[in-house]
């Protein structure tokens, strides 16, 4: 499923359907404590396209999460328009989902009742809702852990819940706010597959940031690089490999792509 | 040869009986100065005279002074102390979650709160007996005066502190203005909040006895200042274990109730820590 729409975005000759969130021209500035106005994003333009999975890649405070959350809804741009399916893109929409860069899952509720939250604000019956969860807990592999809390899981477990929690709504888009930066190696890389898993049973759309070159060319069919405070576009590079080959972080291709990408970004510093 | 030590079954600090340790010296204290009349019995009386005195307040039917009237004075008292913190926690919380939650409210209200709060309540007595007499609205007024401060304090900085990403998540999760309150922003607070609920029912029995010692008919200060008067200084000492002791039971159950408010912040959560 994800190969053929692969092999349609580069044709020119197939009709192109509209991009899902198109950016034209963002900025965006804060005022810092001095009064200044601190720039943060630099006319920034890109289209994602419906089921994609977008890296945006930048240095460490280059302005990533404030572009993320734009994209959100959380903030407004000062400058350009976001577009959602067309249309101007406003506040907060039920259609995305934000998987945040620390867990931020409810603590006072068990796994079972944070993964209900959202189905229970929209209005499902009991039943339904369990029913639901119970699927999407059993899928990111917290079977059996329903009635845990938060604090009795592991910095992984908790990311799993918190992605159940978000799916469970189905999003037509998540984000992900370098969400795997505090696990460790394993559990990261345990994490990257089961969102190739998980796409590859319920298509989404995927934009995530992160400073990890590898992460990026992992979990992306196309990484974004962007360049230091304020951030603009620097490139886009294209990943070519199917999610196995993604995987594979020790082949020539995969060592390829990550060197031609960081090379991009250390041009920038 | 070194020989280890055996191993000590119970960890030190551990020690169930610890907490006993100092009210069971004091009272052993108490014995042996009434015992050898260190102390006139009108300063100390002894600790058996109290006793009986107790067992006379709380029976039913009992004859003699104060016999049997313990539970109609505790009634009162309790009363009191429930409108009084009622109060207090119904401003304290209502204003507290507004001031915590909208900084421009919290700039008009908190400054002139802390204000007042550095009068200490034993302040306003005068000014209470002017306003609304000696006995009871007088008390109400201190009762709930003193205890909305813990209360709205410890609400604003609770509500204040939830932080940002969790109300991001739960705004994202769908959940808006009411929802959102409900849902995230109580729960989230709630820990710290039911911390300012306690010392604000604990300041509540302090002052009810303040404001019933100047006069009321039926309560546990009224009997206070009545026996002080009468030199029956076992009664005095009765009357603090009574409120000490209900004091504490009322304390219990609002723990209980916080408990089953939000079950899990005190327990399993710390069991991990």
């Amino acid at each position: 499923m994800r190969s053929d729409l692969r092999q349609n975005s580069p044709a020119p000759v197939s009709p192109k359907p509209a991009p899902l969130i198109r950016a034209e021209h963002i900025g965006k500035s804060y005022t810092a404590a001095d009064g200044n106005l601190l720039p943060v994003l630099q006319d920034i333009s890109l289209a994602i396209e419906q089921n994609a999975s977008v890296a945006l890649l930048g240095p460490s405070g280059c302005g990533k999460t404030t572009l993320l959350h734009l994209m959100a809804g959380f903030l407004q741009p000062d400058g350009g328009q976001l577009y959602y399916k067309g249309k101007p893109l406003g506040e907060l929409h039920p259609q995305t989902g934000v998987l945040f860069q620390s867990p931020t899952l409810f603590n006072w509720l068990t796994v079972e009742d944070n993964v209900a939250f959202g189905l229970k604000r929209a209005g499902l019956a009991k039943a339904e809702r369990q029913a639901r969860c119970a699927g999407f807990i059993r899928r990111v592999g917290l079977a059996g852990f329903e009635k845990a809390y938060p604090a009795q899981l592991s910095g992984g477990m908790q990311q799993r819940a918190a992605l159940a929690r978000i799916l469970v709504l189905e999003p037509e888009v998540l984000l992900l706010d370098e969400p795997f930066g505090a696990l460790d190696a394993m559990t990261r890389r345990n994490m990257h597959k089961l969102l190739f898993e998980l796409r590859k049973d319920i298509p989404f759309t995927t934009v995530f940031i992160t400073h990890d070159v590898e992460e990026a060319v992992i979990l992306a069919e196309r990484v974004v690089v962007l360049s230091q405070r304020p951030a603009r576009i620097i490139k886009e590079v294209t990943v070519p490999f199917t999610p196995e080959e993604s995987l594979d972080v020790d082949s020539h291709a995969f060592a390829d792509i990550k060197k031609q990408i960081r090379t991009l970004l250390e041009q920038t510093e | 040869m070194l020989k280890s030590k055996p191993i000590r079954q119970r960890e030190p600090g551990k020690n169930p009986g610890l907490p006993y340790l100092l009210p069971a010296l004091l009272l052993l204290a108490w014995f042996l100065t009434t015992h050898f009349q260190l102390l006139p019995p009108y300063l100390l009386p002894k600790p058996t005279d109290t006793l009986r005195a107790l067992v006379r307040f709380a029976a039913p039917g009992a004859t003699g002074p104060y016999g049997g009237t313990l539970w109609v004075h505790l009634w009162h008292s309790l009363g009191r102390v429930c409108r009084g913190f009622g109060l207090a926690a119904g401003a304290g919380l209502l204003l507290g979650y507004l001031c915590g939650r909208r900084q421009g409210l919290n700039r008009i209200i908190s400054p002139f709160v802390h204000l007042i709060r550095s009068v200490p309540g034993i302040g306003w007595l005068p000014l209470a007996i002017v306003w609304f007499g000696v006995g009871e609205k007088n008390t109400l007024f201190l009762i709930s005066l003193a205890s909305f401060f813990p209360i709205f304090t410890n609400t604003v900085h609770s509500a204040a502190s939830v932080s940002q990403q969790i109300i991001l998540a739960g705004q994202m999760l769908g959940a808006k203005k009411t929802a959102l309150f409900t849902s995230v922003i109580l729960p989230a607070s709630f820990a710290g909040v039911a911390v300012g609920l306690r010392l604000g029912l604990g300041i509540a029995w302090a002052y009810l006895v303040l404001g019933e010692m100047t006069g009321v008919n039926y309560g546990l200060g009224a009997v206070m200042t009545d026996a002080r008067m009468l030199g029956n200084t076992a009664m005095v000492i009765v009357c603090i274990v009574v409120i000490a002791i209900a004091a504490k039971i009322t304390d219990s159950l609002l723990l209980l109730g916080c408990r089953l408010a939000a079950p899990i912040e005190q327990e399993k959560a710390g069991g991990n820590s």
